[in-house]
């Protein structure tokens, strides 16, 4: 009788039980995990450590299976043809940025020292193995974590430009917040005539070039790189390239929107950049 | 049937994080089934299910833990509230549950974020982008949510049969 009881008490009160249980859980879970050091670290590895290495091999599976698609019954030849033309047009492109860049650098004399200790840095390659591609955030995740000498705050690039940052190292894995985050900015400058501001992100596929007064020279068209102030990011390092300057915006400042190098939605491998900051603490 | 779940929640989860959309055409596959669950499972297998893929969501993002489970959820707990008035049998009443819960959801999302990013959100391109996955989000539910059916029914279909033979 008394099980009944409680049976019929059960399914009266099921939805409320579950419902004070939960949200009391939740908001536990969140002011934890807003602690510094966070306590829910070991958490986060084990869910991480259990799934990741099966979203490598379904990453790896689908790869093979574009690849064997792609390459064998689709297009034989005329795709491995287009692969080629399109790196080598990518690469002349890099090539020409770069070299705009050194030439820049070379008229104002810079130290060459510092520059060969910029581009000399010593690099890790990784594999994307998932994203967060939600409207809230933008963040991917990499292959390769502390085991092979990542750390946070190291950028990651790749033959596009900039891709984002480190944010968080596990053994194995690595969380890199994307460029286009909006918790995302970089020191950036005008390739051109090295006008100076901040490159944020806005959650979109596009960034911003923040805090440009209205009467400095800004074009579209103009390749915006990384200043290297704050050591975060190695200097002329491509972000992007401005695709609209709106100067009619209320306040002192302009909007100057860039499309980054990048195409986020289609990032498979990568390099870790390991800084000059990282490389000195290791010596 | 949490064993299926578990499966197809691995398998969307897989594919939204493995192979994402330009940002305009984000479709939120996980809010879909968490909405499918609690329309077919036991609260409490839903409102498990809503945690399991809300931690997945929060460590493979950047968001602090306990976030994502919170906006997945507010998609079971949406259900149990909005069946009452709506019947999740039809199109049109699908879609627009699915379009509330996601308003629920952002506006979760926008006051939790409000209160714990140091830095200012702006709302601007977030609304548009909010505006746009929840349209196509909303817009696509009859179609997912059948998809999602008709394996759950080949599922147990497929099961009842090695059963049968078992026995």
């Amino acid at each position: 009788m008394n099980k009944k009881t409680g049976f019929t008490a059960w399914r009266r009160y099921q939805v409320p039980i579950i419902l004070g249980i939960s949200v009391l859980l939740i908001f536990t879970l969140i002011s934890v995990s807003l602690r510094a050091p966070h306590p829910l670290k070991p958490l986060e590895n084990i869910c991480i450590n259990l799934t990741a290495p099966l979203f490598n091999v379904v990453h790896q599976t689908g790869d093979a299976l574009s690849r064997v698609w792609l390459g064998y019954f689709y297009l034989v030849g005329v795709q491995a043809e287009n692969e080629h033309l399109k790196r080598q047009l990518q690469e002349i492109q890099n090539k020409e940025i770069l070299f705009q860049e050194t030439a820049l650098e070379k008229e104002r004399l810079r130290a060459l020292l510092e520059l060969k200790l910029q581009t000399a840095l010593p690099v890790t390659g990784a594999r994307v193995i998932g994203f967060d591609f939600s409207i809230w955030f933008k963040c991917a995740f990499l292959d390769k974590g502390q085991r092979e000498g990542i750390e946070a705050g190291m950028p990651v690039i790749n033959a596009a430009g900039v891709v984002g940052r480190v944010v968080e190292v596990y053994p194995d894995y690595a969380k890199v917040l994307l460029l286009i985050d909006r918790s995302s900015a970089v020191d950036a400058m005008v390739q051109r005539n090295r006008l100076r501001g901040i490159l944020e992100g806005v959650g979109g596929n596009r960034c911003f070039l923040k805090y440009v007064e209205k009467n400095q020279d800004v074009q579209v068209g103009d390749v915006i790189v990384a200043s290297g102030l704050g050591g975060a990011y190695p200097r002329g390092i491509i972000l992007g390239r401005v695709v609209a300057v709106d100067k009619k915006v209320p306040g002192i400042f302009q909007e100057v929107e860039v499309d980054p190098g990048v195409d986020f939605t289609r990032l498979e491998e990568v390099l870790v950049v390991k800084t000059v900051q990282s490389v000195l603490n290791r010596q | 049937m949490w064993f299926f779940y578990l499966i197809l929640g691995l398998l969307l989860f897989f594919l939204q994080n493995l192979l994402p959309l330009p940002p305009p055409l984000h479709l939120d596959l996980l809010t879909l089934l968490m909405i499918f669950l609690s329309l077919r499972a036991s609260p409490i297998l839903a409102v498990a299910m809503a945690f399991f893929f809300g931690v997945m969501l929060d460590c493979y993002g950047l968001a602090p833990l306990g976030l994502q489970v919170g906006r997945l959820f507010l998609a079971v707990l949406g259900v149990k509230v909005l069946r009452r008035h709506l019947n999740f049998h039809y199109i049109v009443p699908q879609i627009v549950g699915v379009g509330l819960i996601m308003v629920a959801q952002g506006l979760f999302m926008a006051l939790l974020l409000h209160l714990l990013l140091p830095t200012p959100v702006n709302y601007q391109p977030l609304l548009r982008q909010g505006l746009f996955q929840l349209t196509v989000t909303a817009l696509s539910a009859p179609l997912v949510l059948a998809l999602l059916g008709l394996l759950e029914k080949h599922w147990s279909r497929f099961f009842a049969i090695k059963s049968s033979l078992a026995d």
